[in-house]
C-alpha cells in the first residue's frame, strides 16, 4: 500500500526540457502571483512554494488529500499560456520522500546544470522569503525548505561537489581565453546588471579583465555595477550603435524578446572587421537571436552551452556527487517520516 | 652504420617524437603545458639533424638538397629552426608539439622511402652559388610556410572547436585563435619575403636559359608566390576571414609539398642525363 501524497513537486527544468522550450515556461512576477492563487484556490492545496529561475520552474505543494495533477498541470499551463499537452510531455513530478530528496538535491547544487553552483541556494531561499511574505506557503514548507537548506550546508562542508567551483563566470573566462588569450585586452559589454551580470563580472574582473562597461535598462543599477569593476557605464539606448566597439558582450537581461537580431549581429560582425566576437546569452528566454551563431567569426554561446561545458570539467567530481547523493537521500527519508508521523 | 647522417638524422626524428609523444600524454591528462620539457626535446632534436645535414652537406660539397629526402629535411629543419626562434617569443602554447609532429610525420616518411634518397652530384648546383641561394631561399620559405601551416592547423582546430562547441577541456589548453591569427599574420609577410628573394634569384639564374626546360621551378615558386600573396593583400584590406586564411595556408603547404617532388625528380633526371657532369661522391643507402 503506498502513503497518501502529502508532498509535491510539480517542474520543468534543464534535465528534459531543451532551452528553446524552456524560455516560454518562464514566469514573470504577476505570473508567479497568478500561479500560487489559482493554485491555493484548489481546496486540497495547503502551501505552495514556486521556485522560477532561468532554469527551472517549479512547484512545491503541500496538499490535504490526494491530488488533481491535471489540476495543477492546467493551472501552470494557463499562466504561461502553453498548451498542456506540452506542459505534460516535458513535466516531472516527485512525491513525498522523493520530493524531499529533489528539494535537497536542488538546494544543494546536485541537480543544477552546472553541478555543485551555490547560486541555487540563494534563489529557493528567496523563493521561500516570497511565499512567505505572500502567505503562499506556512510551517510545513517553512520547515522543509530550512531542512533543505542545512542538507546544502552539509553537502558543501562534507562533501568535495563545491570544490574547483565552477560557475557561469569560470567557463566564459574559459572561453575568452580560448578566443582572446587573455583578460586584458578585450573590451567587455554586460547588457543587463542583474545578480547574474554581477557574477560574471566578478569573475572577470578577477581574471584580470580591465575594460569592462555595463549597460541596463536601469541606468542607476548599471551605474552602481560598473563603479564596483571601475568599469564605464553605456545608456541602454546607445549600445546597439556602439556594440562593434566591444569584442565580448554578455547578455543577461529579462526581456521577453531578444534584444539582438542576426541581422544586428551580422552588421556589428561587418563593422569589426572579421575581429571576432564573442557573445555569451545567459538570459532566459533569451537576448540573442540563436540564428546569429553560425556568422563568421561570432561566437555565440547560450545558457545550455555554458552548462555542458562546466559539467563537462565536472566529470571528475562524480563520485562526490553520489557520495552526496546517498546522504541527501538518507537524510529526506528521516524528515519526511518525521513529517508525516507529526502530520498524521 | 654505414650512413652516420642517416643515423643521426633517425635520432632527431625519435627525439621530435618524445617531443610530441611527452606533450600529447600531457594533453590526454588534461594537465598543463609542458614547454619546459618539450623546447629542449625539441632543440636536442634540431642539433642532430643539424649534424645530420652538416655531414651530408660536406659529403656532397653542397648545400644538401639534391634529392627529396634531403628538401624534406631541409623544410623540416627550417619548421623547426623557425620555432625555436619564434616560440619563446610568442609562447603560443602547443606550437612546438605541433611543429614536431610535422617534423616526425615528414622525417619518417622521409626516411623510409628509398627511392627518395637516391646518390646525387655535387654538380647539381652547377658550381654557382646563385643556384644553390636560389635553393636554400626557396626551401627555407617553405620552412617558413611549414610553420604557418602548424599555426593554420591549430587555428582551425580551436575555431572549430569554438564554433561547434565541442567540449574536452583539451581546448582550453590550446592557444587561443587571436594568438594564432597574430603569430600568422608574422609569419605569412616572412615568408612571402623570402619566397620573393627565392623568385628574383631564380630569374636571374634561368633568365637566359631556354624557358622550356626549367620552366617548373619557376612557374611554382611564381604559383606559390602569387598564391601567399593574394591571401596577404586581402588580409590586408580585411576581404578575407580568419579562418579562411587558414584553410588556403594548408591548401597552399600542401601545394607546395606536393610541388617538391615533381621538382625534384626533374632535377635528378637533369644530373643524370649528362653523364660527363655526374660525380656520384656517395653510394645508395641502405
Amino acid at each position: 500500500m503506498s502513503l497518501p501524497r502529502r508532498l509535491l513537486v510539480v517542474g520543468v527544468s534543464h534535465h528534459r526540457t531543451p532551452l528553446d522550450i524552456r524560455e516560454l515556461f518562464s514566469l514573470s512576477n504577476d505570473d508567479l502571483h497568478d500561479l500560487a492563487n489559482r493554485l491555493l484556490r484548489r481546496e486540497e492545496v495547503e502551501e505552495v512554494v514556486l521556485v522560477n529561475t532561468c532554469n527551472r520552474v517549479e512547484a512545491y505543494l503541500a496538499i490535504r488529500t490526494e491530488p488533481d495533477l491535471d489540476a495543477v498541470l492546467e493551472a501552470m499551463a494557463a499562466v504561461t499560456g502553453q498548451s498542456v499537452s506540452l506542459l505534460k510531455e516535458m513535466h516531472y513530478l516527485h512525491a513525498n520522500s522523493d520530493m524531499l530528496v529533489h528539494l535537497f538535491s536542488v538546494a544543494s547544487g546536485l541537480d543544477s546544470q552546472m553541478i555543485g553552483e551555490t547560486e541555487i541556494l540563494g534563489q529557493i531561499k528567496d523563493s521561500l522569503k516570497k511565499a512567505r511574505e505572500e502567505k503562499w506557503a506556512g510551517n510545513i514548507m517553512g520547515q522543509l525548505f530550512e531542512r533543505s537548506f542545512q542538507t546544502a550546508k552539509w553537502a558543501r562542508t562534507h562533501t568535495g561537489i563545491g570544490q574547483g567551483q565552477v560557475t557561469i563566470g569560470n567557463v566564459v573566462v574559459d572561453l575568452v581565453t580560448r578566443v582572446f588569450g587573455d583578460l586584458v585586452r578585450p573590451r567587455i559589454l554586460l547588457v543587463g546588471s542583474g545578480e547574474v551580470a554581477e557574477k560574471t563580472a566578478q569573475s572577470l574582473s578577477s581574471r584580470g579583465a580591465r575594460d569592462i562597461t555595463v549597460t541596463g535598462r536601469s541606468f542607476e543599477r548599471a551605474e552602481n555595477l560598473a563603479r564596483t569593476f571601475q568599469g564605464a557605464v553605456l545608456p541602454f539606448e546607445t549600445f546597439r550603435t556602439n556594440l562593434h566597439l566591444y569584442d565580448i558582450v554578455i547578455c543577461s537581461t529579462a526581456s521577453e524578446t531578444p534584444l539582438l537580431t542576426c541581422e544586428q549581429v551580422r552588421e556589428v560582425s561587418k563593422k569589426r572587421r572579421m575581429a571576432p566576437l564573442l557573445l555569451v546569452d545567459v538570459a532566459v528566454p533569451r537576448d540573442v537571436e540563436p540564428s546569429a551563431g553560425p556568422l563568421d567569426q561570432v561566437f555565440l554561446y547560450n545558457m545550455d552551452d555554458l552548462a555542458e561545458i562546466a559539467n563537462e570539467n565536472l566529470r571528475q567530481r562524480e563520485e562526490e556527487v553520489g557520495n552526496c547523493l546517498t546522504e541527501i537521500k538518507r537524510r529526506a527519508w528521516r524528515v519526511w517520516l518525521r513529517s508525516f508521523r507529526r502530520r498524521g | 652504420m654505414n650512413d652516420p647522417e642517416r643515423f643521426l638524422i633517425w635520432l632527431s626524428i625519435a627525439a621530435y617524437a618524445s617531443a610530441v609523444l611527452y606533450a600529447g600524454i600531457r594533453l590526454f591528462q588534461s594537465k598543463g603545458h609542458s614547454r619546459s620539457i618539450t623546447y629542449p626535446i625539441i632543440l636536442l632534436g634540431f642539433i642532430l639533424q643539424t649534424a645530420g645535414l652538416y655531414i651530408r652537406g660536406m659529403e656532397i660539397g653542397a648545400c644538401p638538397l639534391g634529392n627529396t629526402f634531403e628538401v624534406v629535411q631541409f623544410v623540416v629543419w627550417s619548421t623547426i629552426l623557425l620555432f625555436l626562434i619564434v616560440g619563446p617569443v610568442f609562447q603560443v602554447n602547443l606550437l612546438g608539439t605541433a611543429s614536431a609532429a610535422l617534423a616526425t610525420v615528414a622525417g619518417i616518411i622521409s626516411l623510409l622511402v628509398p627511392d627518395w634518397d637516391q646518390p646525387h652530384t655535387s654538380a647539381l648546383f652547377g658550381g654557382d652559388p646563385l643556384i644553390e641561394f636560389h635553393a636554400a631561399v626557396s626551401i627555407f620559405s617553405y620552412g617558413i610556410f611549414g610553420l604557418l601551416a602548424t599555426v593554420a592547423a591549430l587555428y582551425l582546430l580551436q575555431y572549430t572547436a569554438l564554433e561547434r562547441k565541442w567540449r574536452s577541456r583539451i581546448f582550453n589548453l590550446l592557444p587561443s585563435i587571436v594568438q594564432l591569427d597574430n603569430l600568422a599574420r608574422r609569419l605569412l609577410p616572412a615568408g612571402l619575403t623570402i619566397l620573393t628573394l627565392a623568385f628574383l634569384s631564380g630569374i636571374l639564374v634561368w633568365f637566359d636559359e631556354a624557358w622550356s626546360q626549367l620552366h617548373w621551378k619557376l612557374l611554382v615558386v611564381f604559383l606559390l608566390w602569387i598564391g601567399y600573396g593574394v591571401v596577404w593583400v586581402l588580409r590586408l584590406r580585411n576581404r578575407l576571414s580568419s579562418q579562411r586564411s587558414a584553410m588556403a595556408f594548408l591548401a597552399l603547404y600542401l601545394f607546395a609539398l606536393f610541388s617538391l617532388w615533381p621538382l625534384n625528380s626533374s632535377h635528378e633526371t637533369q644530373a643524370f642525363t649528362d653523364p660527363a657532369q655526374t660525380q656520384a661522391i656517395r653510394t645508395q643507402p641502405e
